[in-house]
């Protein structure tokens, strides 16, 4: 809906035509195929190289897809694969434009070519100036969804505007709505435009993400509640700057939700409950990712919270389970780490009548101890229990600073073996049931 | 559990094989399928007119627009173009045009760019001065290989599409001067330069714009020329340029006198009324008719002195060939080329249109039916052209003599030093190998 001189479709067709017209010409169509030529050629040798490379150099760790820490020379060679190619591509179209010229053909595409091959070249040094500095998969990530296509729209724009005036392009109308103009641009704008800023400001929130968890100033989980108010926030004010810009009118956007209001009621209620019960989480802060909660009698992890479900990881059997935020405020809901993270665990044994009770006490806290994953503080307790039918019967507490399960009966494994280990070497009886049977 | 993860592991792998190979094959079917659009027309029908008598195909045709119209004259061109485009197109109903309007200001250097990737247009439709650059940076196509019959072609057209033996345009227009007058203001014609500047004294006010092509029409009055039968510059030769200088110096400071620069200002002028006279381009000529009408707006030969006529600059309009079409794109530009040098293509085009004088020969005017083009036609005679075949540098010479005319007319420089100079660095150039 812009106000400068608008085009029809007749100038779109012309547009086609005059594509058409230059496509027909063997002097275009001789350096299209050079170009493929070159790029294929580069393709294959730049693959080739790699397979070699990696049968020379089986040893070395330039996989940057394993998030692992790189050594430099993997970091070079990994390098070197980034750029490879483009470079190779680079250097054959050269070759058919000296080529080219000694014929006295025209090479203007070619060197167009060249000219974005470099640039797709410093975008992959960049790219690979970034693996160097940020987690492989985070890495991968912007390369796919931002990157590459934003490059991919720039060739595509740097092409057309060879014979046409983006512009001009930008504002043939497509056809009229409430009243306004709808143009190419616009449309443009609201799907690509609202894709990148989007996509962008994911990458921007993980990019705050990496500055404020690294020098530990905020942690991971009340980044994340943080960063996804921040996330939709930018969003929304995206939306609106860019359907502002496009000009979608007020009145027309009011008739719409207002007539739809009463469908979007009924149809998304659910949606729109739990849109706002995460809000509500997000705000109050009752939940956030890492937290271990009982819900429904499953005992999991919060791995992600979002605008519309929390993914909670089971700590039973790892799976996950996608729970509508509204969960978390119809069902009834235990946190086990609320306040802090801190988990206890106990262990109960049995000895023998023969032994001394406070040698055991003393015995099972030198124990715990004595393991690296039980805590110093709070500090392991051992009491004596009861008066049992075959035994006397103790129990050591102590505590964890993570609720995995996972990780607590391992623990108590490796305490269970050395009390048995212990009470061997101390000639501390572990008896077996015992009944004395009186006979009259 | 574990044959179970096993086999998920080989389903992944497979799937990954298949999306690899099915990529490879979209890639290779992508190529293909570019390939084949770029070698076939958009009917997917490669045509060739010598054999076959159906025309088809897409043609892009650039029209050069001039700094020096109003919008009112670009409106009325583009308008002829595209009515002209429109016949064309319905008498050939496959084949579609594509046109474009650049100002001249732009034109050579994005018809270079765009012919040094492959691109442009096929056909340009600009003055035939443009002919001398393009030539030297080989984007045009040379015409000398077709068959094309130029006999019926004024021979003052055709000389300047001649550039090293070799042909690059085809003539459609002729375009000069004329003296444009206010028929509302003006009781009786001048036809010498004396009269105008006794009118102009009188209070009938005259505009002339000032540079050294647009005032040159003078130099013949005083048996000046501007180049020998051998292309040199002989403007220093029998002081006719200088006493036409000198003769514009002492005029232009009389009053209702105005050489100005500022074309566009003494278009409106006119068009408003406060001009009785303008020396018009003949491209002006339908701007100014549709602005005053046929009752207030005439056009008259430019004053000369007895038996010395005025000798405007005659310019030709040319369409030029794109050097890289290909064979079909080059017939169907040549079609519409002789499509627009039919007689009676140019006479219904010059009825319409008073602003050019037709380059075929046999096209008859009926000076009574159409007085604004039998005058153009007769001014036409008398008027001067610039051969092409000796101008190495001609758009430097031009800059050069703006120069030079401009000193000699603010006093700087006399004349006949100005005559000399100009002859002496451009047949220099011209000696040079």
């Amino acid at each position: 809906m812009s106000d400068s001189i608008q085009f029809g479709y007749p100038f779109l067709w012309d547009q086609i035509l005059k594509w058409a017209v230059v496509l027909q010409r063997p002097a275009v169509q001789g350096q299209l195929l050079a170009i493929a030529i070159a790029v294929l050629a580069a393709k294959l040798i730049s693959k080739w190289v790699w397979k070699t490379f990696r049968r020379r150099f089986a040893s070395t760790n330039y996989s940057y897809r394993q998030g692992q820490k790189r050594s430099w020379t993997g970091y070079g060679t990994l390098l070197l694969h980034l750029i490879f190619t483009p470079l190779l591509s680079i250097v054959v179209i050269s070759l058919f434009k000296v080529g080219f010229r000694l014929q006295g053909w025209v090479t203007g595409l070619l060197l167009i070519a060249a000219a974005l091959f470099w640039v797709f070249l410093l975008l992959r040094v960049c790219i690979g100036v970034l693996y160097g500095v940020f987690p492989t998969h985070a890495v991968n990530r912007l390369q796919y969804q931002l990157t590459t296509p934003l490059f991919f729209l720039f060739a595509i724009g740097s092409i057309l505007s060879l014979q046409s005036d983006l512009q001009q392009l930008a504002n043939v109308v497509l056809f009229e709505l409430f009243g306004g103009s709808i143009t190419l641009g616009d449309c443009f704008l609201t799907t690509f435009g609202l894709y990148f800023w989007v996509v962008s400001v994911f990458f921007l929130e993980r990019f705050l993400q990496f500055l404020f968890t690294a020098g530990a100033r905020f942690k991971a989980s009340e980044w994340q509640a943080v960063s996804l108010i921040i996330r939709y926030v930018l969003i929304f004010l995206g939306i609106v700057f860019i359907f502002g810009y496009v000009g979608f009118s007020p009145a027309a956007f009011a008739a719409i939700t207002g007539g739809l209001s009463v469908g979007v009621g009924f149809g998304l209620r659910e949606v729109i409950s739990n849109f706002v019960s995460g809000i509500w989480l997000l705000f109050e802060g009752a939940l956030k990712p890492g937290d271990i909660v009982n819900v429904g009698g499953e005992v999991g992890e919060v791995q992600h919270l979002g605008i519309r479900a929390a993914t909670v990881r089971v700590l039973r059997d790892g799976s996950e389970k996608i729970l509508p935020n509204q969960t978390f405020f119809t069902n009834e809901v235990t946190t086990y780490t609320g306040s802090d993270r801190l988990v206890s665990w106990s262990l109960t044994v049995g000895v023998s009548y023969t032994c001394n009770p406070k040698t055991v006490i003393d015995l099972l806290l030198k124990i715990a101890d004595q393991h690296p994953s039980v805590l110093k503080d709070p500090s392991p307790l051992a009491f004596f229990l009861e008066f049992g039918e075959s035994s006397l019967n103790f129990e050591l507490k102590f505590w964890l600073t993570t609720p995995r399960l996972t990780v607590g009966k391992r623990v108590i494994s490796e305490l269970g073996c050395s009390i048995w280990q212990t009470f061997a070497d101390q000639g501390i009886e572990i008896p077996y049931p015992q009944r004395d049977v009186h006979i009259r | 559990m574990g044959q179970f993860s096993t086999s998920l592991l080989t389903m992944r792998r497979n799937l990954y094989r298949l999306l690899e190979a099915k990529r490879g094959a979209v890639k290779a079917l992508l190529l293909s399928v570019f390939w084949l659009i770029a070698c076939s027309d958009l009917t997917g029908r490669q045509t060739d007119i010598d054999r076959q008598e159906t025309l088809r195909g897409q043609l892009v045709l650039w029209a050069r627009t001039d700094e020096l119209w109003t919008e009112s004259i670009l409106a009325r061109f583009k308008e002829e173009v595209g009515e002209v485009v429109v016949e064309f197109t319905d008498l050939y109903q496959d084949v579609e045009i594509v046109i474009e309007f650049m100002p001249g200001d732009q034109l050579l250097e994005e018809f270079i760019t765009q012919v040094n990737r492959g691109f442009g247009p096929d056909l340009v439709l600009t003055g035939a001065r443009n002919i001398l650059v393009l030539g030297q940076a080989g984007v045009l196509r040379d015409l000398s290989d077709h068959e094309i019959e130029f006999a019926s072609f004024r021979s003052e057209a055709f000389r300047q599409v001649h550039f090293r033996g070799k042909v690059y345009g085809w003539p459609i227009f002729l375009h000069t001067q004329v003296l444009c007058y206010n028929k509302a203001k003006v009781k009786t014609l001048p036809t010498t330069l004396t009269e105008l500047r006794s009118q102009a004294l009188t209070g009938y006010s005259v505009g002339m714009v000032s540079d050294f092509s647009q005032t040159f029409w003078g130099t013949q009055i005083f048996g000046g020329k501007l180049f020998d039968p051998q292309g040199r510059v002989v403007l220093d030769r029998d002081r006719g340029w200088a006493k036409w200088m000198e003769w514009l110096k002492a005029t232009k400071d009389d009053p209702n006198f105005i050489l100005s620069p500022d074309a566009p200002a003494l278009q409106e002028a006119f068009i408003e009324g406060r001009l009785a006279y303008i020396v018009c381009n003949s491209t002006w000529i339908p701007a100014f008719r549709q602005a005053l009408g046929n009752q207030q707006f005439g056009v008259a030969l430019l004053p000369g002195e007895a038996n010395q006529p005025a000798g405007p600059f005659l310019e030709p309009s040319v369409l030029l060939f794109n050097r890289v079409s290909n064979r079909n794109q080059t017939q169907l530009a040549l079609k519409f080329a002789n499509f627009l040098t039919n007689v009676a293509q140019q006479r219904e085009m010059v009825a319409d249109l008073p602003a050019f004088i037709p380059v075929n020969t046999q096209v008859q005017i009926d000076r009574r039916l159409f007085p604004i083009q039998g005058v153009l036609q007769k001014q036409s005679r008398t008027g001067v052209t610039t051969p092409l075949n000796t101008h190495h540098e001609i758009r430097d010479f031009y800059r050069y003599a703006d120069i030079l005319y401009q000193q000699v007319l603010a006093g700087e420089m006399s004349a006949d030093k100005a005559a000399d100079q100009l002859a002496k660095r451009f047949n220099t150039e011209l000696n040079e190998p």
